[in-house]
């Protein structure tokens, strides 16, 4: 009975120990955008600094602010990424991980949790992470990546084709036929696929307007514009539909806040909502 | 005993490699070739000229209250029809380049206009650009392009299939529907009732054409845009874009897939590069199971091996895939069957589904949850 009694509190005590050696780190994984957001000045400011402030607690908790070119396919990205991570990771000796996605970044992380085998430093990222927040990623593909298709030309009303510009690789991997093709054969997560090695919780954005009408804020009068045009179904945040950010992962809220606002701490706390895991 | 029972088992994974993978699954079988998403579209994009600091579009708008925005430019000034001056509301938002949607525009929200052609002047100032777009979008019109090409992951010779169906409120006789693929072929999609059309005259357009690429893998876009009217001759535009997955395989099935009860053998004829042999079991049209291994090719053949898993002793059919890591292509997606070893339990299989969506929040989100969570009182006016 005593013999019990002290391997469990043996038990308890290497518990204790464990937790206390474990050493947290926050990552965050921003979206789509220019080939400049490989710059590291630029994927900070896209975040803006009160949003990253705020969810580090002040900068307490090591932070990995991880900067790819936003044009790159999901695994071009993945790769940027997971070289990031992976040298955040052993640098810092980091064993509790979190992963803060905003949009794409969403698609890009599932790419490294879904693939393993890929890439050499992606299961040593995938084992040191404790979970992935994913802010409106557009995991089904968004409708606004498929409208973007249509404004490269248009025959009947005289638009020269040969002047147009292709989209870039990640609007294609954003549209919804494509990702309804990586969903199928080369992501985890989504229904009847094998499920992700560590737990996804998504927030998504069902306003539009937000503070247009209170401080007339220029960036939301042509999200909900946007979401107007597309007609994209539900409810969306302006670029990305509510069931897209909902296909992967657990629900942890629903927020007003538009695909602007949902990746900053101002209209609605987001940050301080993100700190609250530390 | 014991220890070298685990022995073998350790080596046998060993050499199949470090890759295997192996677990149950929950949901729908997957659908062969890939199931392709539905594009709806209620609107259509216009292009024009700056001409003497204004931009005039001669457009056909089939509902009373249209979202007309154009893109690019801001314009402070909007006339319908030399008529009337209407309403316009200009936004700069650069979140929107992210989606390569030009962030700067005109907004205007149009009521009470009549059905019919009508032309709309912009003026604008801007000396860089010399063209701009305009899309009408028109949530309350009755005409809404559904676009599909199936299937979705189809090889090099394969036939896609393209259907634009407009519902059967438009006029088939005085409707034009056309399909550009990849900026370069130009197909007419027909409501005849020939193959590959069904019925003839039901408002669903359909074409066909045949797969093609030089390149290992290759997405492909179809844009089509449908001109015409409705049978109430009221004047429609549509726009809407698809894409299919072309591969062009590098390896095939050199003989046939075998099972074998308790494994699947899979054939490679010879070929160079990383492959991804994946086996999905289902009983039904409910996935159990899979096992996945990454193979690397270096100009050899090889037979894969996979064992079936011990979820998969329920299932009666399995998709047996080879994809191709170095292009994402899918080089093998076939369907087979495999001996039933164990009675399927569909009862206790939902119950596992339901508890495996069930998940419950850590204390900490949880409290966060409910503190910055918002569900919507209604939908916002888009």
């Amino acid at each position: 009975m005593r013999i019990k009694r002290l391997l469990f509190l043996v038990f308890v005590f290497s518990l204790f120990v464990i937790n206390l050696s474990a050493k947290t780190g926050i990552a965050f994984v921003h979206g789509k955008g220019d080939s400049d957001l490989a710059n590291y000045s630029v994927a900070w400011n896209y975040w803006t600094s009160d949003m990253l402030r705020t969810a580090s607690k002040g900068y307490s908790i090591p932070l990995c602010v991880c900067h790819y070119n936003g044009e790159d396919y999901m695994w071009v990205a993945a790769s940027q990424v997971a070289g990031q991570l992976y040298d955040f990771i052993t640098q810092n000796g980091i064993d509790d991980l979190v992963i803060e996605t905003h949009s794409f970044g969403g698609v890009v992380i599932r790419w490294i949790f879904s693939n393993p085998n890929w890439d050499s430093r992606y299961q040593t990222i995938i084992n040191a992470t404790r979970w992935v927040n994913t802010i409106a990623a557009p995991q089904k593909g968004s409708e606004a990546a498929d409208f973007a298709g249509n404004l490269e030309g248009s025959w009947l009303t005289g638009w020269i084709v040969d002047l147009v510009n292709e989209n870039t690789n990640s609007t294609h991997n954003c549209r919804t036929d494509s990702m309804a093709y990586y969903n199928q054969y080369w992501l985890k997560g989504t229904s009847g696929r094998p499920a992700l090695p560590k737990n996804f919780y998504w927030i998504s954005g069902w306003g539009l307007w937000n503070d247009y009408w209170r401080k007339f804020h220029y960036q939301d009068i042509g999200l909900a514009t946007l979401s107007g045009v597309v007609g994209m179904p539900g409810e969306d945040d302006g670029m990305v539909s509510e069931y897209s950010a909902e296909a992967v992962g657990y629900k942890w809220f629903r927020t007003e806040a538009n695909h602007h606002h949902n990746r900053r701490n101002d209209y609605k706390k987001i940050g301080e909502a993100l700190a609250t895991d530390f | 005993m014991k220890s070298i029972k685990i022995l073998i088992v350790v080596l046998f994974f060993g050499l199949l490699g470090f890759s295997l993978e192996m677990g149950s699954l929950t949901g729908k079988m997957p659908v062969l070739k890939g199931k392709a998403p539905v594009h709806t579209s209620k609107y259509f994009v216009a292009h024009g000229e700056i001409v003497d600091g204004k931009a005039v579009f001669n457009v056909p708008i089939s509902s009373s209250n249209p979202l007309i925005v154009l893109l690019g430019v801001k314009s402070d000034n909007v006339a319908m029809d030399n008529v009337y001056k209407l309403k316009a509301r200009n936004f700069h938002t650069p979140e929107l380049e992210n989606m390569e949607v030009p962030g700067m525009g005109t907004r205007i929200d149009g009521k009470n206009i009549t059905p019919g052609y009508h032309t709309v002047v912009f003026d604008v100032k801007t000396k860089e650009k010399k063209s701009v777009d305009l899309v009408v979008s028109e949530p309350d019109s009755p005409v809404a392009l559904k676009l599909t090409t199936e299937p979705l992951a189809v090889k090099v010779g394969d036939t896609v299939v393209i259907k634009a169906d407009l519902g059967k409120d438009v006029s088939s006789i005085n409707t034009m529907v056309k399909a550009v693929v990849n900026n370069e072929d130009v197909i007419y999609l027909k409501d005849d009732g020939e193959y590959p059309d069904e019925v003839k005259g039901d408002g669903i357009f359909t074409a066909s054409l045949i797969a093609d690429t030089d390149k290992p893998f290759s997405p492909e876009m179809v844009k089509v845009e449908a001109i015409g009217t409705t049978k109430e001759d009221v004047p429609f535009m549509r726009n809407a874009t698809a894409t299919f997955m072309v591969s062009n395989p590098k390896t095939f099935v050199d003989g046939s897939i075998v099972d074998n009860g308790n494994s699947i053998s899979i054939p490679l004829a010879p070929a160079e590069g990383r492959f991804r042999v994946e086996v999905i079991y289902g009983s039904g049209d409910l996935s159990v199971a899979y096992v996945r291994d990454d193979i690397v090719l270096n100009g050899e053949g090889k037979t894969v091996v996979l064992p079936r898993p011990n979820e998969a002793l329920e299932a009666d059919r399995a998709i047996v895939r080879v994809l191709n890591m170095d292009t994402l292509g899918v080089e093998i997606e076939e369907n087979i069957f495999v001996p039933q070893i164990k009675d399927f339990d569909e009862d206790f299989y939902l119950i596992k589904a339901r508890k495996r969506a069930i998940h419950k929040l850590p204390v900490s989100k949880k409290n966060a949850a409910e503190k910055y969570g918002e569900n919507p009182p209604h939908a916002e006016v888009k």
